[in-house]
């Protein structure tokens, strides 16, 4: 416990210098609210199945903040360790890998918690924004987009030896998701075996799951996008697990 | 005693680079160095023997406990730097000591540390804007903080200027008086033979040679040569009154090989009492440098990378 602490604040202060990790991590999904929110306002409309346009992009756009930090920060910091040797260099200390990631994976989280919050009080307080689900099943819906998009994460962490190859994969890994999961285009506007497609894509489950539990629509089918969240998560900590490298 | 000791290591990759039946011990407070060109596994015997790698077949003990049964033992007593290691730019210097601080139970004062490696006033600098020899000795520090017994360093001068390598040796030897023992590899002949009490001369994945410095360029049974320069009508006097067909001369130097030092005397003896004006004399003794090239050269390197 005192190894967490002492890498939880070694790394949280590499964090907070690192431009691109706090800019995209925390400040650009609330600009992304701001500025829609702006430019479209928040009127029901038929549209949106009756819904303002900030009440169905919210819990996208949530989406869209955990996959920022699961999929393009949290590998990052790892790979450049391995490929940089501070992993060796670490396992010549009494220290376990998992301490890292185990930091590195909750201050990313945090960036996209802290985003999230932020993003509500926006919403809330410059468009309106009226929360009206259950909060129960929406924060289990949050932390289980979570648990599956950092796990995506996770493996590449695991596995990627240069830092240069973790970024491509992350950035592939991530554009699919942002574009094929309705985080970016809204999946309403999308033809229906479009919206079939797309349910490859884990994040699609998650933002499912989110927009339903945030605006009290039936759901039908959560069973379903819950156990591919779950299978997800873990299959991907299974693989990171059996294949981490510490070179 | 021995505090350091490997038996019959072997260790393969897919690639064919590896070590082969790799045997010696360290004893303590000795300064031991590997030397050996790139990719005749030096790195690979010491990560081997440190648990940091995955051996084969062999057997291990570092101060009477095994690597890879007791690893955690083993690492409060065996500081470490390794090749090719960078840490994060972005950390603070105190901040990464701090970090090393706190995975030991005992650790020594960095504070004091960074005093002696000269760094004390470079604290609450980023790493990235140290220079190679700050971040040389940040990286011996971080290898201090545990109190080891044993410290090893994997090419710790390599790309240092002569002055940071040689402000160096100054460090190195102050830990053999602190009482620790080094083991280091290095690409520096003048540094093995400047540090080293014994040296292991590696070669294609095996060990060619052990010995103290002394020992093995003794062994190679190499020549000493007195070079004397003078004018050319000197010179050729010279010559002609030794008459030994082993002298050259080119340019304005001559050049005598002997074996033993009575021969120089002799030699010099001779060349005085005949009053012949000379310019300058020196004598070039063997180094380990002249040894190994002796030893490594004969054999074709395999696996130079």
């Amino acid at each position: 416990m005192n190894h967490f602490m002492a890498v939880l604040r070694f790394e949280g202060r590499l964090i907070s210098r690192n431009f691109l990790v706090v800019f995209f991590g925390l400040i650009f999904p609330i600009l992304l609210i701001v500025l829609f929110g702006y430019i479209f306002g928040n009127q029901p409309s038929e549209q949106w199945g009756g819904y303002g346009m900030i009440d169905v992009s919210l819990p996208a756009y949530l989406g869209l903040s955990l996959a920022v930090s699961g999929i393009l920060s949290f590998p990052l910091s790892i790979s450049h360790y391995r490929e940089h040797k501070v992993l060796k260099r670490f396992k010549a200390t009494p220290l376990n890998p998992l301490t890292i990631l185990g930091a590195q994976f909750l201050l990313n989280s945090i960036l996209a918690i802290g985003s999230a919050i932020i993003s509500y009080g926006m919403a809330k307080i410059f468009f309106d924004y009226k929360f009206q689900g259950s909060l129960v099943f929406f924060l289990l819906a949050y932390f289980l987009t979570l648990l599956s998009v950092f796990s995506l994460g996770l493996v590449i962490a695991s596995i990627a030896r240069r830092e240069r190859t973790a970024e491509i994969v992350a950035n592939m890994l991530f554009f699919v998701q942002i574009f094929l999961s309705g985080s970016t285009i809204p999946f309403e506007i999308m033809p229906t075996p479009l919206q079939k497609i797309l349910e490859i894509v884990p994040l699609t489950h998650g933002i499912i799951l989110l927009k339903m539990s945030s605006l009290n629509t039936s759901m039908p089918d959560y069973l379903y996008h819950i156990s591919i969240l779950g299978m997800v998560s873990i299959i991907g900590v299974f693989i990171s697990q059996k294949s981490f490298r510490w070179e | 005693m021995d505090v350091f000791a490997v038996k019959n290591l072997y260790k393969n990759y897919a690639t064919n680079r590896g070590v082969s039946n790799i045997s010696f011990s360290i004893q303590e407070n000795e300064i031991f160095g590997m030397i050996g060109p790139n990719g005749a596994g030096k790195t690979t015997t010491l990560e081997c023997a440190l648990g940091l790698r995955k051996k084969d077949s062999g057997s291990i003990s570092i101060l009477g406990y095994d690597p890879s049964v007791e690893r955690d033992k083993i690492y409060a007593l065996v500081g470490v730097q390794l090749q090719e290691t960078s840490y994060p730019g972005s950390a603070r210097v105190n901040e990464l000591c701090t970090l090393m601080s706190s995975l030991y139970e005992s650790p020594l004062s960095y504070k004091a540390l960074l005093d002696e490696f000269e760094l004390d006033n470079k604290g609450s600098e980023y790493i990235a804007d140290l220079s190679g020899g700050q971040r040389q000795r940040l990286a011996i520090i971080l290898a201090l903080i545990p109190d080891p017994k044993i410290v090893v360093f994997d090419e710790l001068t390599t790309g240092l200027d002569p002055h940071a390598r040689r402000s160096m040796w100054s460090h190195i030897r102050r830990l053999k008086e602190r009482g620790i023992t080094v083991i280091l590899t290095t690409h520096f002949m003048d540094e093995a033979q400047e540090l080293c009490d014994r040296v292991a001369i590696m070669l294609n994945g095996s060990i060619q040679n052990i010995d103290t410095v002394e020992n093995i360029i003794s062994a190679c049974s190499l020549e000493s040569t007195l070079e004397i320069q003078a004018d050319p009508k000197s010179l050729l006097l010279i010559r002609g009154f030794l008459g030994n067909s082993e002298i050259s001369i080119i340019e304005n130097q001559l050049s005598i090989p002997y074996k033993k030092t009575e021969s120089l005397l002799e030699i010099i003896r001779l060349i005085d009492s005949r009053h012949i004006k000379i310019k300058t004399l020196s004598v070039r003794s063997p180094t380990l440098e002249d040894a190994y090239l002796k030893l490594t050269g004969g054999a074709k390197v395999l696996r130079a990378t």
